[in-house]
This record gives structure tokens, sequence and C-alpha cells, in this order.
């Protein structure tokens, strides 16, 4: 290796790449094309975080606990129409993840929990990916990461806020079936409806959601 | 292609220039998917057999998009990105950074961050982060299309004196050909499908396979156009002339060729003028200025009260068309926004027929001015190409269906679809046409209203010759029949050919108004307004200082006009 | 849009992963403790960090905020209606029919105080980073995957491109004869239109960006190095040290007051 190369242990490198391939998150078999891809489009669904969190901050404050919880699902996008275009492992977790960023750079009003709450919606998504073995990643796999990304939310949020020192059990759990059919719809038909329009612009040819299909033109 | 050559790369839009270059790289066969076939060898390393890292060594690739080549924020770490990759040790790399930044004139831009950079510093950084991996070859596909005049002549200069070193070969594949002539060495000419169909020297190419060439749809130097058009009207032009400069020589040396522009130029009227004197005015704007808002959602806060546009004015005759130039940031699309009341000007007014735009309103003004983007995608709202003509008509049809136009309205979409040769297209995606295609489809969607006035961003970026030239056709049909066209544009050879009149702005302010042939007859003005004369222009100049000629001929028209057929009328 | 770049201080200085994880661990401190001092204390902390080792005007850190005054409200009347301990507890005043109730106003003030903090903290950590040294300390210190840490970095930079995208398609639908349709019925169609051609414009210039970084070797080899590397200096560990240990004593300090309650138990 030459100087001002990539250092550190190596051995405990080595495990945590082992580690990670034993969840299939190397990135190895992604294409640079589906890296860049799936980066802009989570950039832009963290614009659309933001936009939404722009209305939750304002119109939505109108709906009180438990209530409000009906609109969270925009929220599962990211980890659900990156995977749903690019169908590969670590798809969802990095979708919501930097979706999650970028809105907490742009400035909102939960700021490092936007990451917190990325990451673990993220791996809700991708939990229910891998059980699929990624292989899946249309109509029960997405509604179910849909519903898992929004159960895992719910569930950070009522930690968290501390919902459970403030609220009975029964407005949470009113809270947690809203949740959960909102990501349903606004994440996960929102996710379906997106990208099926965006695959047929064509630009999307090459990757796995327009593979297999006839190609327009 | 030997060491040190440069070649010059023509074809039409989809004949594989841009495979071609990937292919070069060896990012095709390895990365990109396709059925490949032949050998590319570089230095001796065959390209599907060697790994990327050493052939990205071998060939730099630059490309049109200066934005969509960076993947970094700053200068120096996108020069070292390459370099990293290499896993170059970090003081190398330090190094390379500095002596490719000198390379390409950049030299203390080291800590800018990219998004600072204007179009042209961009596509130094560009060359610079190639350069830096000490390539062979260099590719660069159509670097200058997205650059201004100024911007575009001064990158041609950097290539020229990369390439007069000798050290890389050089590959470029662009539309701009005058500027290229004068240091290109061959020319490489692929037709639709991807067939090599010429490859030779650029004067060989030109006037042995011109006819080949043009009907592959390529560009070719406004130069061998006017040498051709004067041999067929019977002068008799020495040599085969592809630059400027041997152009203005063998003009010279045309017998007889001098003494008839002499002449004739002295008292002839420019196209221009003649339909000038029937002005009709339809668009008038007056001392018109725009002051971006302080702290307006989404400016940069470098905008804000910054004065984008000051006393600008324009008249706009029935039937003309209008170029609307300048540098890049000079205010062109601002002040169109103005006259299409997407901005509302903060001082001065804006009449349409002797009304003012904003006592007409937002749906009367669409009705009677269009807008064509400089981005056809922008402007799409419907889901098929029948619904975006649809749309224009109805904006309910263009959202749930034809069902919902009368069957006149039906039958101009119809028409509409079948002149643009989208009929077999109706159903698809806009957004999956060619470019030339969606352009079509964007400026059809404008014309289909009836409206009389056009404007026009950049019509042809990124067209091959028989698409511009098609586009170009359209707009002419249109003022025939009584519109009026506003074009912006950076093609300075489009304005010497269409344009009746010319608003040059700098900076915000107008600096020049009127005909196209009086404002490049200036050099100086030309120069200080950053913007380049096109080819012909530099003939007829340098014709005036070698042979006392007039000046002001700015396309093959104008000078087949003064010089008429030989031997006609010399009496 | 896109954040200013940060100006260099003492903050700036220290390495981004340290810094975020002494960010992660006050919050969740925070999201342990039940009462409005604490996080009102470690708000003005804060403050007093972002101005005096980052830099930051007061106003430039407090203005961000204001929005989440309407959180705080809405908040607050989630309390006096849905709190828990409404029914089983006096109330300290009655508006009209309302019963307020101690813990409501307790719990409302903790929860959106914590908000506060929450915000504040990550704001004075993403106006003291440069994002490419947060891509690069990820990569280098939390072992992100660089191929993952440079793709995102490459979709970040279009973060400008988004928003003037959207300008010029707004113009560009204006002129088509586009009328902006209010309500929610028409709120889908309209992201419809919007985000169809910002997302197709993305990707494809994604796709752009990916094959200029391809030929320039991305990934071609196992692994890579790099010009500047992000180091753990022992001043980010005295740094991390120190606010672990101003947190601990402030809430030790409050508890002993008998201000400082725990979430849990």
């Amino acid at each position: 290796m030459s100087g001002g190369g990539s250092g550190g242990p190596a051995s405990s490198r080595d495990s945590a790449v082992r580690a990670g391939r034993r969840l299939g998150l190397t990135f190895k078999d992604w294409s640079t094309r589906e890296l860049v891809i799936a980066a802009a489009l989570s950039v832009a669904v963290g614009v659309i975080f933001w936009g939404w969190g722009l209305l939750w901050s304002s119109v939505l404050q109108t709906i009180p606990f438990p209530f409000h919880y009906a609109f969270v699902g925009i929220w599962m996008v990211g980890g659900l129409l990156v995977p749903y275009i690019v169908r590969r492992p670590g798809a969802a977790l990095m979708g919501e993840t930097v979706a999650a960023f970028v809105s907490m750079a742009l400035g909102n009003q939960w700021g490092v929990l936007t990451m917190a709450s990325g990451i673990i919606q993220g791996m809700g998504a991708e939990v229910v990916f891998a059980a699929f073995r990624w292989k899946r990643f249309t109509g029960v796999a997405l509604y179910g990461a849909a519903a898992l990304a929004g159960g895992f939310s719910i569930l950070l949020d009522t930690f968290v806020y501390s919902y459970y020192a403030m609220y009975s059990w029964g407005s949470i759990g009113i809270a947690a079936i809203l949740c959960i059919v909102g990501s349903l719809i606004l994440g996960g038909a929102v996710s379906q409806l997106l990208g099926g329009a965006l695959a047929r612009t064509g630009v999307l040819s090459g990757l796995a959601i327009s593979k297999g299909k006839v190609k327009k033109i | 292609m030997a060491p040190g050559e440069t070649v010059l790369v023509l074809g039409p839009s989809g004949s594989g220039k841009s495979t071609l270059t990937l292919c070069l790289d060896g990012l095709i066969p390895q990365l990109v998917e396709g059925e490949y076939g032949g050998r590319v060898a570089i230095a001796g390393l065959v390209v599907d057999e060697s790994p990327v890292h050493v052939l990205a060594q071998q060939a730099g690739l630059v490309f049109q998009d200066p934005d969509a080549q960076f993947c970094t924020l700053t200068v120096e770490d996108e020069i070292a990105f390459g370099l990293e990759n290499l896993c170059l040790p970090s003081a190398d790399i330090e190094n390379a950074i500095d002596e490719a930044l000198l390379s390409v004139g950049l030299a203390g831009y080291r800590k800018r961050h990219l998004a600072t950079l204007s179009g042209g510093e961009k596509q130094r950084v560009a060359i610079a982060a190639v350069l830096a991996m000490g390539p062979r070859v260099l590719v660069l596909d159509e670097p200058s299309a997205n650059l201004d005049p100024q911007a575009t002549s001064d990158l041609f200069a950097l290539l020229r004196s990369l390439a007069a070193d000798g050290r890389h070969t050089m590959v470029i594949i662009e539309h701009k050909l005058d500027e290229l002539m004068e240091w290109v060495d061959t020319v490489l000419v692929l037709e639709a499908g991807g067939r090599l169909l010429y490859r030779g020297s650029p004067s060989e190419a030109f006037y042995r396979r011109g006819d080949a060439l043009a009907e592959a749809g390529v560009w070719r130097p406004q130069t061998v156009e006017l040498v051709k058009a004067l041999r067929e009207a019977g002068w008799d032009v020495p040599g085969d002339p592809v630059d400027v400069g041997t152009t203005i020589a063998s003009l010279a040396a045309t017998p007889g060729l001098m003494e008839r522009l002499r002449m004739r130029t002295a008292g002839s009227v420019s196209p221009g003028d003649g339909r000038a004197k029937t002005r009709e005015v339809v668009m008038e704007a007056t001392a018109v200025s725009y002051r971006y808002r302080g702290g307006r959602a989404g400016s940069v806060a470098s905008d804000a009260g910054r004065n984008a546009l000051t006393d600008v004015s324009l008249t706009l005759a029935r039937g003309e068309l209008l170029a609307l130039i300048g540098p890049n940031g000079a205010g062109k699309s601002t002040f169109a926004s103005l006259i299409t009341g997407v901005l509302e000007p903060s001082r001065g007014k804006v009449f349409l027929g002797g009304r003012d735009i904003v006592d007409l309103g937002p749906s009367a003004l669409s009705e009677r001015v269009g807008y064509v983007f400089q981005n056809p995608e922008h402007q799409f709202v419907a889901d098929t190409v029948l619904g975006e003509l649809a749309f224009s008509l109805s904006p309910k049809a263009g959202r749930k269906g034809v069902r919902h136009l009368n069957s006149q309205q039906r039958s101009l979409v119809e028409w509409w679809l079948d002149r643009l040769g989208l009929l077999p297209l109706a159903e698809a995606s806009p957004f999956a046409l060619s470019q030339g295609q969606k352009r079509r489809l964007s400026v059809a969607a404008m014309l289909i209203r009836g409206q009389s006035v056009l404007v026009l961003d950049e019509p042809t970026l990124g067209q091959d010759e028989s698409q511009a030239f098609r586009l170009m056709e359209m707009t002419q049909e249109f003022r025939s029949s009584g519109g009026s066209v506003i074009m912006i544009t950076h093609d300075m050879r489009l304005v010497g050919e269409y344009a009746d009149s010319l608003l040059v702005l700098v900076a915000g302010r107008s600096v020049y108004s009127g005909t196209p042939e009086g404002f490049f007859s200036r050099p100086e003005m030309v120069e200080a307004s950053g913007l380049a004369t096109p080819a012909l222009g530099r003939v007829s100049a340098g014709l005036r200082l070698s042979s006392g000629i007039p000046d002001g001929l700015l396309t093959v028209g104008a000078f087949l006009s003064s010089a008429g057929r030989n031997g006609s009328g010399a009496s | 849009m896109t954040p200013p770049a940060p100006a260099p201080s003492y903050l700036y200085r220290r390495n981004p992963s340290i810094k975020l994880l002494a960010v992660v661990l006050v919050a969740l401190t925070l999201t342990f403790i039940f009462d409005p001092a604490t996080p009102a204390v470690l708000f003005c902390l804060t403050l007093l960090v972002g101005r005096l080792l980052a830099g930051l005007s007061l106003w430039s850190q407090v203005k961000p905020l204001w929005v989440f005054v309407l959180a705080g409200v809405a908040i607050l009347l989630a309390n006096i209606f849905f709190n828990k301990e409404n029914a089983v507890s006096p109330a300290l005043v009655y508006i009209g029919s309302l019963k307020i109730t101690a813990p409501a106003l307790w719990a409302a003030g903790t929860l959106w105080l914590r908000l506060m903090a929450f915000a504040l903290l990550s704001l004075v950590f993403v106006k003291s980073t440069e994002p490419q040294h947060l891509v690069l300390s990820l990569v280098h210190q939390l072992r992100l995957n660089y191929r993952v840490a440079y793709s995102t970095l490459a979709g970040y930079r279009m973060l400008p491109l988004f928003q003037s995208d959207y300008q010029t398609i707004r113009a560009a639908h204006r002129v088509r004869g586009v009328k902006e349709g209010n309500g929610w019925l028409r709120l889908w169609s309209r992201t419809r239109r919007y985000a169809i051609p910002l997302l197709a414009g993305a990707v494809r210039k994604a796709g752009r960006i990916a094959v200029a970084m391809d030929a320039r070797a991305f990934g071609a080899l196992p692994s890579r190095t790099y010009r500047e590397r992000m180091v753990v200096q022992p001043a980010d560990w005295v740094f991390l040290a120190l606010v672990l240990l101003v947190v601990a004593a402030i809430t030790a300090a409050l508890w002993l007051a008998g201000v400082a309650r725990f979430a849990v138990g």
C-alpha cells in the first residue's frame, strides 16, 4: 500500500467487512451509476422531506396527537422509492438515511433526531426487503417495508418523545395504527406511483425497475 | 490514431459519437452493458482486456455538461479524486493538483468551491482533473456545448495549446467547427447507425465527401459552404480552404471576385432592411429594469438587491426575428421572462399590440406570447406526446385524454403530430423522445395555440445540423405566417443566418440594438461584449483589411448576392 | 438552499464523527430526562458554545428556530386535551371548562424544550461542519463504504440544482397556461407534475456524473488513498470528554437540587 493509503488495523476492518457481507450490505453489486442515481433520488426525496416538515411545523400543527400521525407516511418514501427503483441490498437504508440527512441539513424542527428517524425507518424497510432476500421489491415486499418503517417510526417517537409518560396506551395505539396506515398510502403507494411514472419516461433504462420491460422507442 | 494527433469526430445525433468515447476509455465494454465487437487499443493496451484503472491513465474523458462531471465540492478535491482512486500517495497528489491547474490556466483556483465557478472555469477544472492522471489521449465530448462564445474560444485556445505541445492525442466531438478547423489534423465521420463514413484530412472530408456529409446531417464549416457556393456560381476559388485564414487567402486570390465585391457591396441592401421598411410593431418594451428582491425564497444571497437588468428597450415587428445575445449571466433569460410575463419588471413597461401586458393578465398573455424554455423537459405537463399538444388546446384534454377535444382540435393535433413525424409515438412519454424531437414538440406545443410572438431559449442546443435545420424551418414558417420570434442563442452562425435584428446584453444593459451586420462589422464592440463574430463575418472583415471590400457579409447568401455569377454582369 | 460554507473555528476543527457522537450522546441524555429545566439549561449552554466555539451569532442560532414556537403550542394543546394525568390531577386553573393541570404543563414544557435543544444542537453541528469533512470522517472513522460516501456527495452537490430547476419548471408550466390548483386533491397531481421532470433530470444528470466518475477509475481498485485524511486528535477526545462531563455535572446538579427527573422509573 502506498503512503497516505487507507490504514486502520486490518483485522478489525476485515471483520467489519465480513459482518457487512453477511448482512449483504457491502454495495459490491451496485454499479457506480446505481449508486449515484440512488444518491440523487435520495437527495431529491430529502427536499420533499424538508418541504413536508415545513408543512408539518405550520399547517399540520392544528391536528393534535395522535391524529397527526396519519400524515407521517410521506417520510417513509426515501426507504421505499429508492429500493423500488434500484432494487439492491442497502437501498432502503441508504435512501432513507440520506434523505433524512438532507432534510436536517436544510434545517428542520427535529435536527439530529431526523437522522435517528431516518436510520430507524430505513432499517425497518431494509429488514423487510432482506427477509425477501432482496429478490422482491414490489407488492407485498414494498408494502411490508412501508408498514414496518412506519411501525419503527412510531416506536422511536414513543421513546424519544416520552409518549408513554404523557399519553394513555390507547391513544398511542391509535397513533401507531394511523402511522402504519399512513405509511402504506403516503409511503408505499406514492413510491409505487412515482417510480412507475419515472420509469415510463425512459430515464431509468438499465436499472432494475426497467429490466424485462420493453423500452419504448 | 498517432501520438499527438488531433481528431475531430463528426456525426448526426445517434450515430454513436458518445458511445465511441466510452469505448476509448474501456467503460464499454467493461462497465456498460451492450453488444460489443471489434478492438480498441490505447498505447498497445486492448481496452476489453486491461483494467479500467490502467486505461483511465491512458485516456481522459471530458463531457459536455460542466455540472454533471464532478462529485466533490472544491477544485482541489475534484482533481485529487481520480488520483486517489489510483492510490497515489498524498504528496504526489498535491504536486499533481498544482501542475494540472497551471496547465489549464487556473493557478490560484485550488481552494475555490466548484459552485462558485463559471461554466468555462468548470470545464477547465474537468480538463485539469483528467490531465492530472497523465493520459496520453484526451477525449472531449462537446466540451463547449454549454458555454458562451467567449468561454468557448478561451476553451478552444486552451485545447489548441495542449494539442500543440504534442504530448496528447486529442479526440474532440464538436459542432462549432469553424473555430477548430485551423488545428484539427483528422476528421472522422460517423453516420447514423454508427458506421464509419470517412476518415481523413478536413479539406478532403468537406470538399470531396461534402454531399455525403450533408446527407448524414453533419455540421460543416460555413467557410466551406461559402467556397462551394461561389464555385457553383462560376467563381474559380483556388485551393480547398477549411479555416477562416485560408479562406480569406483563397477568396482574395480568386480572379475577379474582389473587384466585383468592392463594386457591388457598396450600395447593396442587406436582406434584413427590406422587411424593416414595413414595420408593424407587435411588441415593445420601454426601459425595462429588474431587480432581484432580497430574501426572496430561494434567491442566492448575492443576487439580493442586485439589478439583473437595467433600462433595456426593444421593439419587435411583425414577422421579425430578433436575436437576443450576450455572455452567460447577462440577463437574457431574465429579459425573456419579463416580456413573457413570467416576471414583472421593477421599472419600465412591456406592451403587446399596444396594451400593457400587466393589464392583459396571465392567461390572455400566454395565448399571445409563447416561451420555449431551454430544457424542453421542464415544460412537459402531460404523460404522452399527444397529451402535450392536446394540453395546449385544452388543459382538461391534456390531463384526461383527447376525447375532451372537439373534432377540429383533434385534427389539428393530428396534423401537428404528422408534421413532427411523431404519429407513431403519440402515446409515448414525451421524456422518452430524442433531443431534437423533444425540442420540436415543445415548440409545436406553443405554436399550436396560434400565438403571435414566440420566445425561444437556445433552440438549437445539443442538436445536429438536420435537427437544427428542421427546427429553424418551423420558425421560418411561423414568421411567414406573420409570427415574430425572439431567439436567445450563443450560436453566432444562427444569428448571422436568420436574425433580422440583434439586441446585445452585457451585465444587464443593452449595449447594441440594430442589424447583425452593423454589430459584427465592429470587432472591438463584439470583443468587448464577450461575443464572437461568425466565421463568415471574420472572412468578410479579413477581406476588408486585405482587399478593401465593404464589411458586413455574414451569410453565404449575402456573399452570393454581392458577388453574383461570374461573367454574368461583368460588363 | 445549500448551507453556506462554515467559517473556521474551534468546533469547525473538531473531528466531525466525534462532534456527531457528542451531539448524539447529549440528545440521548435528554430523551431520558423528563423535566423542562434540564433541556432549558442545555439549550442555553449550546447557544453559548455556538457563540464562543463556533463563532455563530446568537441571532443566527435563534432565528431558524422561531417556526418551532408553533410546535410548542401544538404540544401544549395536545397535553391539555390528552395528557393521561389530567383526569387524576387537580386543576391549576380553569379556562372556561378546560382543566389545565400541572402535569400537562410540565410535559408540554419538557417536550418542547427538548425539541428546541435537539434542533439547536444539530444547527450548531451543521453550521460548523464542512460536508466534505463529514463524509471523509464517516469513511475514515465510522468505516462507511467509500463508494456510497462519494456517490452521496455527488448527489448532495445536486441540491442547488433541484432548487433552480423547481423554479424554472414552475415558470415553464405557467407559460404553458397551467393553473395552480389548491386543495389536497390537486396536491398529488401538482407534486407529480413537478416531481417527474425534476427527478428525470436528476437521474439523467446522476448517470452522467457516474460515467465521469467511472472514467476516473472510481472503485476500480479495491482501495483508494486520500489527499486529506480525517484523524481523531487528542483534542477531539478532550472535547468529547468535556461535553460529557459538563452534561453529567449539570444533570447531577439539577437532580440534587430536586429539579431533574428521569423519564424511566
